[in-house]
């Protein structure tokens, strides 16, 4: 591949992928501004190694492949940096784009709660305009599994945002106790 | 059809997954079975809610730029060429020695399965410094 070919070829790859490994980066870190520096290193990454890609596999599977790695490494050393407890890593899967935050809150903490891979699957799956083929490409699973993973999580899901309902119904204070005191 | 058997059929329904004929199904039961109309309103309102809670991020306007610049920087930024040269270099000299020590001793039979080491490992080291040279300058 020559280097004017080579040019037209990543400036191809880069218009068809930016942005959705810019989505499965944030649905992997968490944070819009983290996923933007993670897809910045991947297209660099995926510019140095093009001359070089030899089509064993498909392209995509390709560029996903070192999305997912650049991510799961960057996340290993942000991990090494800062302690975590369990809960604040699993909130951190969730991308904070929300602009209904606030009102999101419970919902943003119960998939917080959920297991990394599920809470993974139904991010990404609302991300890529819920395409279970698209979640399956970007995580390298099979679509079955994405399945799976997508039914468990709302099952769970529902089930925890139950419970906070509960819990919160049962803490609002009675006024008539309130007087007697 | 037991209900606990609807339960995944109201999730496929749900993300429209569901085939014509098992959201039909769905359909005649939900009419008359009140548990999972609500399991299923239920679905509903959190897809929603979840629809909304993640709309499409985009990547800032000025993203191609910064990476077009990062690219540039990379492309002129130094680098030690020659010291992969001269250890590729120093590598063939050791094999053209070791070929000499060992043609010198032909007649003896060892010697060609020794040759024959000799001469694969040259040409997995051509190979490596020909994939080398492509990866660094084949964006020129």
């Amino acid at each position: 591949m020559d280097g004017v070919s080579g040019n037209q070829a990543f400036e191809r790859l880069l218009d068809e992928y930016r942005d959705k490994v810019f989505r499965l980066a944030c649905s992997l870190l968490g944070d819009e501004a983290a996923a933007e520096d993670a897809a910045q290193e991947i297209f660099l990454k995926v510019w140095k190694a093009l001359p070089s890609f030899r089509g064993e596999s498909s392209v995509s599977t390709w560029i996903y492949a070192i999305a997912r790695n650049t991510c799961l490494t960057r996340r290993r050393v942000a991990a090494d940096r800062r302690t975590f407890s369990l809960d604040e890593a699993n909130a951190a899967e969730i991308p904070s784009h929300d602009p209904t935050a606030a009102s999101n809150t419970d919902l943003r903490a119960a998939i917080g709660r959920l297991p990394a891979k599920y809470a993974r699957v139904l991010v990404l799956f609302y991300l890529e305009d819920r395409s279970y083929q698209q979640v399956a490409l970007a995580l390298d699973l099979p679509m079955g599994t994405v399945k799976t993973y997508l039914h468990r999580a709302k099952k769970e899901l529902a089930l925890l945002l139950a419970a906070q309902t509960t819990r919160k119904e049962n803490a609002i204070p009675c006024p008539a106790m309130n007087s007697k005191i | 059809m037991p209900c606990h058997e609807f339960e995944d059929l109201i999730l496929d329904y749900c993300e429209g997954a569901a085939s014509p004929a098992d959201g039909a199904l769905l359909e005649s039961h939900i009419a008359v079975c009140g548990g999972c109309r609500a399991r299923l309103a239920m679905q509903q309102e959190l897809d929603l809610r979840l629809s909304k809670s993640f709309p499409r991020p985009a990547l800032s306007p000025a993203f191609a730029a910064r990476l077009a610049a990062r690219m540039e920087q990379q492309r002129h930024a130094p680098r030690l060429l020659w010291l992969p040269r001269i250890l590729d270099g120093i590598g063939y000299l050791s094999l053209a020695s070791a070929a000499g020590c060992l043609i010198q001793q032909l007649p003896h039979p060892g010697t060609w399965i020794g040759l024959a080491a000799l001469a694969a490992s040259a040409a997995f080291c051509l190979w490596e410094t020909g994939k080398a040279l492509r990866a660094a300058y084949g964006h020129r």
